[in-house]
C-alpha cells in the first residue's frame, strides 16, 4: 500500500476544481435523475386525484369532454413534442462543435414552449368564459371539476414557464461558448425538457382522451 | 494486569453477582409489570376491553422479556467489558457471528408473526358482526352521535311514535346511555372537523369523518358490548373523550357512557322518562326551556349553574346571563338580545370571546333543526337565569314572541306542546321524577 | 506481521506541521459553499431552534401542571404552543441536524473534497433559516394551531393565516431536504475515491445513503399534499373539504406517506452514529457489518409500507389489518441493529466517553420505544391507546431517546474535528446524567396517563391526572436544564477546551486522517481508506493509528497497555 500512495502524484489542486469534467457530468445527470424522480412523485399525487375523481363521477368528466376543445390542445401538444425534436436536435449540433445550430435549435425549442403556453392561455380563458373555474362554486356543475383539472396542467404550465427561462439561460451561456468543451449543461435542460413533454402526455391521454 | 485476550467474557465474581441479581431483578420485574395490566387501565367495563387487556398482558409479557434482555446485555457489557483505568488496549477483533446473526433475525420474526396473528384473533372477535344491536323492549333503536366542536350529541331514534305516529327522537346530549349487555352500534357524524369518540373503559375508538352533510355526511361505526364489574354500583358512568385534535376547546369536548345494571333499569330510569318528557313537555315555557337547551350543544362551549355535565369555557358562561341582556347591545331590549343570540351569535360578541359560535338561525336550521318555539321557550328559561332579571317575565308570553318577530320576523305558536297538558296537573310531578332520575344519573356520572 | 502498511501519503506529514487554522467566526454567517462551514452552518441553526422548540415545551408542561387551563390565554395559545414545538423539532431541528453531520462528517469519511453540488448545498441550507422566520412570523398573525400533522378541515377551514404561514415554511423546507438529499445520493455514490468501494463505506455513510433516498422519494409527496393544502385555503379549492366533494383522508394518506418515512429520515442517521461511536469507544469492529447497513436499507424500503397505522382510527376497518402487519415487520430490522450494536461493545474495552454514554442510552432508551412501537402496531390494542399519551411517550423515545441521544453522542463525537477541541468530559457526564433520567421520568409515566384515558393535545384534562402530570413536568424541567449544560460546554470548549488533535479517539475511518479542523480541500491527496473501517483490534489497525499520531501530532506512538 505504501507503493501506491508513492504513485499518486500530487494533482493540480484548485479549490473546487477537482472533479474532472466527466466525474461532473455523471454527478450531474444522477441528481437530474433524482430531482425527476421527486417530481414525479408531485405530479403523480395531483394524476391521481384526478383519475379517482374520474373513475367516482365520470358524469361529469363525460360533460367536460364536450367542453374541452381537443383541437387547440391537441395542436398544443405537437408543439410541445416538436421542441423536444428540438432540444434533441440542439444538443447533437453542439455535440457536433455547431454552435450556431445549437442556438438555433434551443432557440426553437423556447419558442415551442412559449407557443404552448400561448395555447394553454387561450384554452383557460375559453373555460373560464364556460364557468370551469379553480374554485369550489356550489352553483356550478363544475364546481368540483375545475380544481381537478386546473391543479396539474397549471402546474405542467409552471414547469414549462421554467423551462422556457432555462432553455434562454442555455442560449446565453451557449452564446459566450460555455457549451463547446462539455454540452452537459445542454442536455440537463434536455432531460428536464424531455421529462415535461412526457407529464404532458400522461396528463394530455388522461384528462383529455379518456 | 490483563492480557490481550480479553475477547471472551472474563467470569471474574463482580460479573457473576451482577448477573445474578439481574436474572432475580427481571424475573421479579416481568412478573410485577404484568401486576401493573389492571393498574395502567381504566375500568374493564366491555367484552372488547377484556379481550385487548389480555392482548396487552401478552405483549407486555414478550415486551417486558425483550426489555429485561437488552438492558441485562447492556448492563453485563458495561460491567464486564469497561476499559480500566488507563487501559489503552484494544477489544477483540470479531466481525461477528454469521449463526446469531441469523438467528435474532429469525427469531424476531416469529415474535411478530405471532403477535400478528394474536393481534387479528383480537381484532376479529371484537368487530365481528353482531346479530342483535341496540336492542330496547326487543326491538332495535338506532342511536346517533353527533360531534360538534366541542360537545358530543347522543339521539336515539327510538321504537315509539308520537301520536301523530312520527317515531320519537331522544336526545340526551352528552351522555350515552346503555346497560350490561346491550350490543351498542352507534353511528357517528360530525358536523364541522374530525372528532375521535373514546370511551377509555370500553377500549374502543372511533374518528368522526366530516363528510357531505347535505347527503347524510361520511358516518362511521362503532361497537362494543358493556359487561358487569364487581362491585362497581349502577348506573355507573364512564367518560367519553374526544381524542382527534379538533381545536380551541378540544380537552373540554367530554361527555359520558351511562350503563344500567340491566334494560330494566334501564328502562325505567332513562328510556321511559325521557319519552314521557317528550310526550308531555310542561307547558310552562320555563320549565320546557330548561329541558330543550340541554338537548343542543350549548355545554360544549357554556356553563351554566345547575347543569353538572356544562363544561364549556371557549364560551361566556350564561350564569346570571338575564341580569346584563339588556345591557349589551344599545336598543336592544333583554329578550332582543336573547333571541338574537342564540339564533345569530355573531351579531354580538362578548369581549375577550372570540366569534365562534354556530348559527342556529333560520341560515343553518338543516343543521340543528331549532325551531322558533322551542327559541321562545329556550329564551323563556334564560330570562329566569340571574338574580334581577332584566327580562319582563310578568308578560314573557308575549314579549319574546313580539322579540322573535322583530329581530327574524317568525311567527311563534305560543300553545306549543300545551294541548296534553289539559288533561292533567299530575302529570308535572311526574316530569319532576323524570328530571329527579336525571340529575340522579349525572350524579353518578360526575364520580 | 512482517511490515505495516501505513496508507498515508508524505503530504499529510508536511502539512501537520504547519499551524491548524479554524475558519473565522465571521465566515459561519456568509455565503459558502464549503461543506464544512455548511455543516456547522446547520448544525448551529438547528441547535438555536431546538432552544426556541425546548422552550415552547417548557411552556407546554408548565401549563400541564394544573388539570385546568391557566398558564396559556386560550386553548387556541396552547394549541399553537405544541403545534410549532412538534414542528419546529422535527423540521427545522432533528433533520437539519442530520444535515449538519451528514455535511461535515460523510465527505470526509468517504475521502472526498467536498460535496457533488457544493452551490447547491449551500443553497439547501440557506432556505432553512427564511423557512423559519416565516413559520414563527405566524405569532404576528394567527399561529398555526392544527398540530404538526395538520388535519383538514381543521387546517383549511377553521384556521387562521399562521397555518398559511405554517405550510409555506414547511414547503421551503421540504425542498431544502429534498436538495439536500439528492446531495447526498450523489456524494456517497460519486464521489467515493477508487478505494473506497461500498462495504468499506463506514456505516454513517450507509445510514445516510439510505436516509437520503427516503428523503428524495416521500418529501415530495409532503411537498404535494402542502402544495393542495395551500391551494385549498387560499384559492377556494375544495380538495380536502368534504362538502366540496374532497375527502379529509386524502390528505391523511398523503401527509402520513411521507410523514412516517420522516421517522426514518429522523432516526436512521442517528443509528450510524451509533455504529461508528460504538464501535470506536469500544475498541472493537462493528458486529455484523452487512447486516448493518443491508438493515438500514430494509427499514428505508418498509418504512414506505407503514403509512396507514397512523390512520387505525379512521380508515376503513378492513384495510387495517395489512398495515399491522407491515408496520410489525419494520420491528425485524430495527432488532438486528439493536442486537448487533450489542454485539459490538460485547467483549470490547468500553470506555465512558460522554460520547459513549449517550450511545449507550440511545440503546437503553430505544429498546422501549421499540417495544412500545410493536405494541402500537398491534391494532386491538392501538386502538385503545391511539391519539393519547401512550403515543406521545413512544415518539419521543424514538425521536429523543433515540434521534436526539445520538445526536448528543455524534456532537461529543465530532466537536473535537470540527474545532480542533476536546469537549469537557466531567460537564458531559453530568449532562448524560441529568438528560438520561430527566427523560426517562418525564417520559415513561407519560405511557400509563395515556393508556388510563389522557388524550394528547389537551390544555384541560381529568383532574384524576394530576399527579401524574406534576412527576412528567417537573422531570421535563430538570430535562430543560439539561439542555444549558450541554450549551455551557460547548462555548466553553470552543475557546477553552483542551487541544485534540488529528484522532483523539484513535479512529480508524477517514476524517480521522486529517487535521482538526481539516484544511479546506479535507486532504493533501486522495486518501487511502484502512481496509476495515472498523477493523480494530488488529496489530495492523494498531500501527495504523500509530502511524495516523505521528503523521499529523508528532506523537510518538502510545504503548499500549497490554504490551
Amino acid at each position: 500500500m505504501a507503493e501506491l500512495t508513492a504513485n499518486q502524484l500530487p494533482a493540480a489542486h484548485d479549490d473546487h476544481g477537482h472533479m474532472s469534467a466527466e466525474e461532473h457530468n455523471e454527478n450531474m445527470k444522477l441528481g437530474m435523475w433524482l430531482y425527476l424522480a421527486s417530481e414525479i412523485v408531485i405530479f403523480s399525487i395531483m394524476i391521481v386525484g384526478y383519475v379517482l375523481f374520474r373513475i367516482n363521477q365520470p358524469d361529469v368528466v363525460e360533460l367536460a369532454h364536450g367542453k374541452l376543445g381537443v383541437g387547440l390542445v391537441t395542436a398544443n401538444t405537437f408543439v410541445l413534442l416538436a421542441s423536444s425534436f428540438f432540444m434533441v436536435m440542439g444538443l447533437r449540433a453542439m455535440q457536433n462543435g455547431n454552435r450556431a445550430g445549437m442556438l438555433r435549435w434551443i432557440g426553437l425549442t423556447a419558442l415551442g414552449g412559449i407557443v404552448f403556453l400561448g395555447g394553454q392561455y387561450i384554452e383557460y380563458s375559453e373555460l373560464a368564459h364556460l364557468g370551469i373555474v379553480l374554485g369550489y362554486d356550489t352553483s356550478s356543475i363544475w364546481s368540483t371539476f375545475g380544481m381537478r383539472f386546473y391543479a396539474p396542467t397549471f402546474f405542467h404550465g409552471a414547469h414549462v414557464f421554467v423551462g422556457v427561462l432555462w432553455a434562454l439561460e442555455v442560449m446565453r451561456r451557449g452564446a459566450k461558448g460555455r457549451y463547446d468543451d462539455n454540452p452537459i449543461g445542454i442536455e440537463m435542460f434536455g432531460l428536464y425538457w424531455h421529462f415535461v413533454d412526457v407529464v404532458w402526455i400522461m396528463l394530455f391521454t388522461l384528462i383529455y382522451l379518456v | 494486569m490483563e492480557n490481550n485476550t480479553n475477547n471472551r467474557l472474563s467470569i471474574t465474581p463482580t460479573t457473576i453477582v451482577v448477573a445474578a441479581v439481574y436474572l432475580l431483578v427481571s424475573v421479579v420485574g416481568i412478573n410485577w409489570f404484568t401486576t401493573f395490566v389492571p393498574v395502567v387501565f381504566p375500568p374493564q367495563a366491555s367484552a372488547e376491553a377484556r379481550s385487548v387487556d389480555e392482548l396487552f398482558h401478552v405483549l407486555l409479557i414478550i415486551g417486558g422479556i425483550i426489555f429485561f434482555l437488552i438492558q441485562g446485555m447492556l448492563l453485563i457489557s458495561v460491567v464486564a467489558f469497561r476499559a480500566r483505568r488507563g487501559d489503552q488496549s484494544e477489544g477483540s477483533s470479531s466481525h461477528g457471528n454469521m449463526i446469531l446473526e441469523v438467528v435474532w433475525t429469525i427469531i424476531p420474526a416469529l415474535v411478530v408473526i405471532f403477535l400478528s396473528v394474536i393481534s387479528f384473533n383480537v381484532w376479529s372477535q371484537n368487530t365481528e358482526p353482531k346479530i342483535s344491536v341496540n336492542l330496547v323492549d326487543g326491538t332495535p333503536v338506532s342511536i346517533n352521535v353527533t360531534g360538534a366542536r366541542y360537545a358530543w350529541t347522543h339521539t336515539y331514534e327510538t321504537n315509539r311514535t308520537t301520536p301523530e305516529g312520527a317515531p320519537i327522537v331522544i336526545n340526551s346530549g352528552n351522555r350515552l346511555h346503555t346497560y350490561i349487555g346491550q350490543n351498542v352500534d352507534l353511528t357517528l357524524r360530525t358536523t364541522d372537523v374530525i372528532h375521535s369518540y373514546w370511551v377509555p373503559a370500553m377500549r374502543v375508538k372511533q374518528d368522526l369523518l366530516p363528510g357531505d352533510l347535505t347527503r347524510g355526511g361520511r358516518p362511521t361505526e362503532l361497537r362494543f358490548t358493556p359487561i358487569r364489574i364487581e362491585g362497581e354500583t349502577y348506573p355507573a358512568a364512564y367518560p367519553i373523550v374526544c381524542a382527534e385534535l379538533c381545536g380551541d376547546g378540544h380537552g373540554l369536548m367530554t361527555g359520558a357512557v351511562v350503563v344500567y345494571e340491566d334494560e330494566t333499569q334501564f328502562l325505567e330510569q332513562f328510556y321511559e322518562p325521557a319519552i314521557h318528557a317528550i310526550l308531555n313537555p310542561p307547558a310552562d315555557p320555563v320549565l320546557r326551556g330548561e329541558l330543550v337547551i340541554q338537548e343542543y350543544i350549548c355545554n360544549s362551549c357554556h356553563i351554566l349553574e345547575p347543569f353538572d355535565d356544562w363544561v364549556g369555557r371557549t364560551g361566556p358562561a350564561l350564569d346570571g346571563v338575564a341580569d346584563r341582556a339588556a345591557d349589551r347591545v344599545p336598543g336592544q331590549s333583554a329578550e332582543e338580545y336573547l333571541v338574537t343570540s342564540v339564533w345569530n351569535a355573531s351579531a354580538f360578541v362578548v369581549p375577550g370571546y372570540s366569534d365562534q359560535m354556530a348559527n342556529f338561525g333560520p341560515a343553518e336550521m338543516d343543521n340543528y333543526n331549532m325551531s322558533p318555539e322551542e327559541l321562545y321557550s329556550i329564551v323563556a328559561y334564560l330570562c329566569t337565569v340571574g338574580e334581577q332579571s332584566d327580562c319582563d317575565n310578568e308578560n314573557s308570553t308575549t314579549v319574546i314572541p313580539a322579540a322573535i318577530k322583530t329581530v327574524f320576523g317568525f311567527d311563534v305558536d305560543i300553545t306549543f306542546g300545551m294541548d296534553q297538558d289539559e288533561s292533567a296537573d299530575g302529570e308535572t310531578d311526574s316530569e319532576d321524577d323524570g328530571e329527579m332520575s336525571a340529575s340522579e344519573t349525572s350524579e353518578a356520572a360526575s364520580e | 506481521m512482517a511490515t505495516i502498511a501505513v496508507p498515508l501519503g508524505g503530504q499529510q506529514e508536511r502539512q501537520a506541521i504547519e499551524a491548524v487554522r479554524r475558519p473565522a467566526l465571521s465566515e459561519y454567517l456568509r455565503w459558502s459553499v464549503d461543506h464544512k462551514i455548511i455543516g456547522v452552518q446547520y448544525g448551529v441553526t438547528a441547535l438555536l431552534f431546538f432552544l426556541i422548540g425546548g422552550a415552547m415545551a417548557m411552556a407546554i408542561r408548565l401549563e400541564l401542571l394544573t388539570p385546568n387551563l391557566d398558564v396559556m390565554v386560550s386553548g387556541a395559545a396552547y394549541n399553537s404552543m405544541f403545534t410549532m414545538h412538534g414542528t419546529i423539532m422535527i423540521f427545522l431541528f432533528i433533520i437539519p441536524m442530520w444535515a449538519a453531520y451528514g455535511n461535515y462528517v460523510v465527505p470526509l469519511q468517504l475521502g472526498a473534497k467536498d460535496m457533488a453540488f457544493p452551490w447547491l448545498n449551500a443553497f439547501a441550507y440557506w432556505l432553512i433559516p427564511p423557512a423559519g422566520v416565516v413559520m414563527l412570523l405566524g405569532y404576528f398573525v394567527s399561529p398555526a394551531e392544527a398540530g404538526w400533522t395538520s388535519y383538514p378541515p381543521l387546517s383549511t377551514l377553521f384556521s387562521g393565516d399562521g397555518q398559511t404561514l405554517w405550510a409555506l415554511g414547511a414547503h421551503l423546507l421540504g425542498l431544502s431536504s429534498i436538495f439536500g438529499s439528492i446531495n447526498f445520493i450523489v456524494t456517497i455514490l460519486n464521489m467515493r475515491p477508487p478505494e473506497m468501494t461500498l462495504w468499506r463505506m463506514p456505516l454513517l455513510c450507509w445510514a445516510v445513503l439510505a436516509t437520503s433516498i427516503i428523503a428524495v422519494m416521500a418529501t415530495p409527496f409532503l411537498a404535494g399534499a402542502l402544495t393542495l393544502l395551500l391551494l385549498d385555503r387560499m384559492t377556494g379549492t375544495t380538495f380536502f373539504d368534504a362538502s366540496g366533494g374532497g375527502d379529509v383522508l386524502l390528505w391523511q394518506n398523503i401527509f402520513w406517506f411521507y410523514s412516517h418515512p420522516a421517522v426514518y429520515i429522523m432516526v436512521l442517521p442517528g443509528m450510524g452514529v451509533l455504529s461508528e461511536v460504538l464501535s470506536i469507544h469500544s475498541r472493537k469492529p462493528v458486529f455484523g457489518y452487512r447486516m448493518v447497513g443491508l438493515s438500514s436499507m430494509a427499514i428505508a424500503i418498509v418504512g414506505f409500507t407503514v403509512w396507514a397505522h397512523h390512520m387505525f382510527t379512521s380508515l376503513q376497518p378492513e384495510l387495517r389489518i395489512p398495515f399491522m402487519i407491515t408496520s410489525m415487520i419494520i420491528a425485524v430490522p430495527t432488532g438486528i441493529k439493536m442486537f448487533s450494536w450489542l454485539g459490538t461493545i460485547w467483549g470490547g474495552k468500553i470506555h465512558f466517553t460522554s460520547a459513549m454514554l449517550f450511545a449507550l442510552g440511545f440503546m437503553s432508551m430505544f429498546v422501549i420505544g421499540g417495544i412500545t412501537g410493536v405494541m402500537l402496531a398491534a391494532l386491538p390494542f392501538d386502538i385503545h391507546v391511539h391519539d393519547t399519551y401512550f403515543v406521545v411517550s413512544h415518539f419521543h423515545f424514538v425521536l429523543f431517546g433515540g434521534s436526539v441521544f445520538a445526536i448528543y453522542a455524534a456532537l461529543y463525537h465530532w466537536f473535537p474535528k470540527v474545532t480542533g477541541r476536546m469537549m469537557n468530559e466531567r460537564l458531559g457526564v453530568i449532562h448524560f446524567l441529568f438528560t438520561y433520567f430527566g427523560f426517562l421520568i418525564t417520559f415513561f409515566p407519560m405511557h400509563i396517563v395515556g393508556m388510563l384515558g389522557m388524550p394528547r393535545r389537551v390544555a384541560v384534562f381529568d383532574p384524576a391526572f394530576t399527579d401524574m402530570n406534576r412527576l412528567i413536568s417537573f422531570a421535563a424541567f430538570v430535562l430543560g436544564f439539561s439542555t444549558f449544560i450541554v450549551f455551557y460546554n460547548i462555548i466553553h470548549s470552543y475557546f477553552r477546551g483542551q487541544i485534540a488533535g488529528a484522532n483523539p479517539w484513535r479512529a480508524l475511518t477517514l476524517e480521522w486522517a486529517t487535521t482538526s479542523p481539516p484544511p479546506v480541500t479535507n486532504f493533501e491527496d486522495d486518501p487511502i481508506p484502512y481496509e476495515d473501517p472498523y477493523g480494530y483490534g488488529t496489530e495492523a489497525a494498531s500501527a495504523y493509528l500509530d502511524a495516523v499520531d505521528q503523521a499529523f501530532d508528532g506523537r510518538r506512538p502510545a504503548s499500549p497497555g497490554g504490551h
